[in-house]
């Protein structure tokens, strides 16, 4: 509350100095004092402001920082849950099939009665 | 001569070879298409596959990178044919992905197999290749057959959109709340 009272000044004081600057030009720039002290009022403003997005960016970067290494967690447990199932026998006697295969390979390849 | 003996010898080498690589190339097929019977024959297919070209495979280079291109070209020819046939029913196919109830430590865990099998296949493979495997960009942009920076962003998209899931799964709800002491600490 008593933060955003200033800023309301900052803001009711910029307007008139600026609609003054787009009406009258020459007159502007033989007022460089209220110039000088509007810039400053802007630059400190901004860069309180930047301070509160880099404030509110660092909080969402670590969140989005913990997310990712969780991401990368459950991928890598994933993974291995699955590769620690045990190998199904049907693909053993497949590899067996196919190594008798290579070594005798039969005169007949596809005779009915082989397998 | 002992052709015949050579031939045992590397044929033994081979299936020996292959015997060590089926954990990966099942997890890699259920990964692909969440299905357990059909990342079996998936595997099926590419062991009779591999084991007739392995001719064409050059020793000393990655075996595993070598079968996942196989695999994949074979999900992708039989893919392209079944999704004229029947589209998959997305749910269905999460519901019946390899899923040890019993390792299921955290929250997220369902919620996140299913996101992840939700995503469009060439981010979820992108995402296993690199992120789950641990290949590295160039190994798995080469079995995809895209540039290795086509891949980094399939990887990117991929996190973004499990990461929007997870977000969203904690804000949700409170199920258990003492899943999650880290975030709940942090902030």
């Amino acid at each position: 509350m008593a933060n955003s009272n200033p800023r309301n000044a900052v803001i009711d004081r910029k307007r008139p100095v600026s609609e003054e600057n787009a009406q009258s030009r020459p007159a502007a720039a033989g007022r460089p004092a209220a110039q000088a002290s509007e810039s400053v009022v802007l630059l400190e403003k901004r860069r309180r402001n930047a301070a509160l997005e880099t404030a509110s960016s660092e909080g969402e970067s670590r969140r989005a920082k913990e997310i990712g290494d969780q991401i990368g967690k459950e991928l890598r447990e994933l993974y291995a849950d699955l590769v620690a199932q045990p190998v199904p026998e049907r693909f053993l006697d497949l590899l067996n099939e196919l190594e008798a295969k290579t070594i005798s390979p039969p005169t007949t390849p596809k005779s009915p009665g082989e397998r | 001569m002992t052709t015949s003996d050579g031939a045992m010898a590397g044929a033994q080498g081979a299936k020996a070879d292959l015997v060590s690589a089926i954990p990966k190339l099942r997890a890699f097929a259920v990964s692909l298409c969440g299905n357990a019977d059909r990342a079996d024959d998936l595997v099926q297919e590419t062991l009779v596959k591999a084991w007739g070209s392995l001719a064409s495979f050059s020793e000393g280079t990655n075996l595993t990178a070598w079968l996942f291109t196989i695999l994949r070209n074979i999900y992708y020819s039989e893919y392209r044919k079944r999704r004229r046939e029947t589209p998959d029913p997305d749910g269905a196919m999460a519901a019946r992905l390899v899923a040890p109830a019993a390792q299921n430590a955290h929250m997220d865990f369902l919620d996140f197999r299913e996101a992840l099998q939700k995503l469009p296949v060439d981010q979820r493979e992108a995402l296993i290749l690199v992120g789950a495997s641990g290949l590295s960009y160039e190994e798995a942009a080469s079995i995809c057959g895209c540039a290795p920076g086509t891949m980094k962003s399939r990887v990117n998209r991929a996190r973004n959109r499990l990461a929007d899931v997870l977000a969203l799964g904690a804000l949700r709800g409170p199920g258990d709340g003492d899943a999650r002491p880290s975030a709940i600490a942090g902030d």
